[in-house]
């Protein structure tokens, strides 16, 4: 492999195309530095070194460096597969999924504003077994001030935990001498007006809530939910999913709860169809997490757990979750039903990762949040 | 740059009884050649900060380190002004009429300023080592003021101005990954995944750091470790935690691993109860599994 020096920089490069299709984060940057340092004769001179390097070079997380012996393997018998049969080689292999057919928005709309077709609301109450509960089906004005009363006594309950940082408080809070001297500068050398700092709020809440089939009854609570959420606490981000998931904070932050859901049926086209709860929350874990997950977040699922994807990737995307979040809490309206155990599949793969698992199906369930032990 | 060749740096490192591997020979080499920060990360007790110190002795330079923790702030990590002495300062100009701007220049002078770990580093004649431990301890707006510093090399304070950094420092940055560390952050580093040495190596550590133990012995100890490391176990035992055992046991003159030795001194090895009731659980097992039940009758 070595003696094709010739057109060397040109393989590295290739190599860096290859690794970037697998998911490595290389830019013009890392291609640079991996082609000044092979520019070293003793890292050339030997093949291991010559691979160590380029794994040094381009490998920046543990997985990564896991994956890059076989993909580094795999490319270079490709290359000699390309070059032997003169074929193209590092063929973009993309499974194209045939496109579902969005849900005609009249349907949605009906069923966001209560007029349920009988097919949707046999569906929705085959789904939620035998619910004996008091779930809300008409809920009014009244209602969402009794969900924002509550919400709001939930977000104090989590957000109760200060960051170690400091911001500037005008009557509270321990002195900031740097602040007052400087402050006090302008007067005469003694110090008057003294400026304080105390600790920041830092809490941030991420709210997933599923809106498939199988949870059609309790979507339009779960939006006014999510809807309290957002007026109540700046530092909240929203999404929805079914089979894929949408990110619908920008939506949700309409002045009113109708607009909302508007702007909402607009962008989720997806509504009330399959469940895949895996493939979902690794779209938010690839796409969101960086943004949206560290230690000071508390997220919210909010789902039934019936899926019908892979709970492999429940369990997989949960794990990351968990590791990253400061506490991972589920939301499942079928657990008002007396004797409900989470069996079905799509819950026991994502059990070991949750901190806590609550009912959640009307207003009043959220009293149990509150008392809850967050 | 220090280095003469790759080969250079595992002679040297071996020389300050560092046992390395390639892949760290390797990252090190091409950090200092590209004069890239180094972001180390594994399981705890692996030699991550072994790694600066040992550089710092090869370097013949000061090794600066600022441990992370969360809340770090600037008055911790960059500097902070010596409030006491300013506001004594201040009285004793008191009588004298200067001007607001003489006396603000007065008292954000150098000598007021007290330098802390990043600024140190960056003010430097000689080239520091510095080690930014546990980075993943710290919060997300220490990480992401550090990506200015790391590709800027410089640090602007409000009544100074800006200050450049006379030399670069070889940064080490370690985490024990309890939380990801920023793509943005990852980019600008080189990789380095240490994991538990292989049994060799462990061997080769524990000859190095306890020289006076016996061959047999230390053979035994890796062995026993290295099954417990497979074990479902809390808190891994570490290559600290071999080598206080090795010395331990060394030091009691033993010369061979025993069922009652272990079992009183498991506490060295293992810092959990439920880990050490694992171990008692299953010890008959890892006996077998470690061979030393044949070579006792033997």
């Amino acid at each position: 492999m070595i003696s094709r020096t010739l057109n060397l920089p040109d393989l590295i490069l290739r190599f860096c195309r290859y690794l970037r299709q697998a998911g490595y984060n290389i830019g013009p940057t890392e291609e640079k530095d991996a082609l000044l340092s092979l520019a070293d004769r003793y890292i050339l001179s030997h093949e291991e070194t010559f691979a160590r390097c380029l794994k040094s070079q381009l490998c920046k997380s543990r997985l990564q460096v896991e994956q890059f012996d076989l993909l580094y393997e795999q490319f270079w018998k490709e290359m000699d597969r390309a070059t032997d049969s003169k074929i193209k080689e590092l063929e973009d292999e993309k499974n194209e999924q045939t496109p579902q057919r969005p849900p005609p928005i009249q349907d949605i709309k009906d069923w966001l504003y209560n007029h349920r077709s009988g097919d949707t609301y046999e569906l929705a109450q085959e789904s939620a077994i035998s619910a004996q509960g008091t779930y809300e089906i008409h809920p009014d004005e009244k209602d969402l001030k009794e969900i924002f009363h509550l919400v709001n006594q939930v977000i104090h309950k989590i957000a109760n935990r200060r960051s170690r940082r400091y911001e500037s408080s005008h009557s509270r809070g321990t002195i900031d001498i740097r602040k007052s001297i400087r402050k006090n500068l302008l007067t005469n050398d003694e110090i008057i007006k003294l400026s304080r700092k105390i600790k920041k709020k830092n809490l941030r809440i991420v709210l997933l809530c599923d809106v498939s089939k199988s949870m059609d009854l309790y979507s339009r609570f779960f939006m006014q939910f999510m809807y309290a959420f957002k007026k109540l606490m700046q530092r909240t981000e929203l999404f929805a999913f079914s089979t894929k998931l949408f990110h619908i904070t920008e939506e949700i932050s309409a002045e009113s709860l109708s607009k909302s859901l508007d702007q909402i049926i607009k962008k989720v086209d997806d509504w009330s169809s399959g469940t895949r709860i895996g493939e979902s929350l690794q779209t938010f874990v690839k796409n969101y997490g960086h943004r949206h997950l560290n230690s000071k977040t508390v997220v919210f699922i909010l789902s039934d757990g019936w899926d019908t994807g892979d709970p492999e990737l429940i369990s997989d995307s949960m794990a990351v979750i968990h590791r990253r979040a400061m506490k991972v809490i589920w939301l499942n309206p079928l657990m008002q039903n007396r004797g409900w155990k989470p069996e079905v599949l799509g819950m026991t793969a994502a059990m070991p990762f949750i901190d806590l698992l609550l009912p959640l199906h009307n207003v009043d369930s959220i009293r149990s949040i509150v008392r809850a032990k967050l | 740059m220090y280095w003469k060749d790759l080969s250079d740096v595992s002679t040297q490192l071996e020389s300050k009884n560092y046992i390395s591997t390639d892949a760290i020979n390797m990252s090190v080499y091409l950090a200092a050649k590209l004069g890239k920060p180094l972001l180390i990360e594994g399981p705890p007790g692996v030699g991550k900060t072994e790694i600066a110190k040992v550089l710092s002795a090869i370097y013949d330079t000061d090794l600066i380190r600022l441990q992370c923790y969360e809340g770090l702030s600037v008055e911790h990590a960059i500097y902070e002004w010596d409030y006491h002495r300013q506001l004594l300062a201040l009285k004793l100009i008191e009588a004298d009429s200067l001007s607001l701007s003489e006396k603000e220049g007065l008292i954000f002078d150098d000598k007021y300023l007290l330098r802390r770990p990043l600024l140190q580093s960056i003010s430097q004649h000689k080239s520091p080592v510095l080690l930014l431990d546990e980075l993943d301890r710290a919060d997300e707006e220490f990480e992401s003021f550090l990506l200015e510093l790391l590709s800027e090399w410089q640090i602007s304070i409000p009544e100074i101005g800006t200050i450049q950094a006379i030399t670069k420092p070889q940064v080490i940055i370690t985490s024990n990954r309890t939380r990801e560390l920023s793509e943005a952050l990852r980019r600008r580093c080189m990789y380095l995944w240490l994991d538990y040495p292989t049994l060799e190596k462990e061997q080769e550590i524990v000859r190095r750091k306890v020289p006076e133990i016996n061959e047999t012995l230390s053979r035994e100890i890796c062995v026993f470790i290295q099954e417990v490391r497979k074990m479902r176990i809390n808190k891994v035992p570490s290559i600290s935690e071999t080598i206080d055992w090795a010395f331990a046991l060394s030091g009691m003159h033993i010369e061979h691993l025993e069922r009652a030795m272990i079992e009183d001194t498991l506490g060295i090895v293992l810092k959990d109860w439920k880990d050490i009731r694992t171990a008692q659980d299953s010890l008959s097992e890892l006996f077998e599994r470690v061979g030393v039940i044949q070579k006792l009758k033997a």
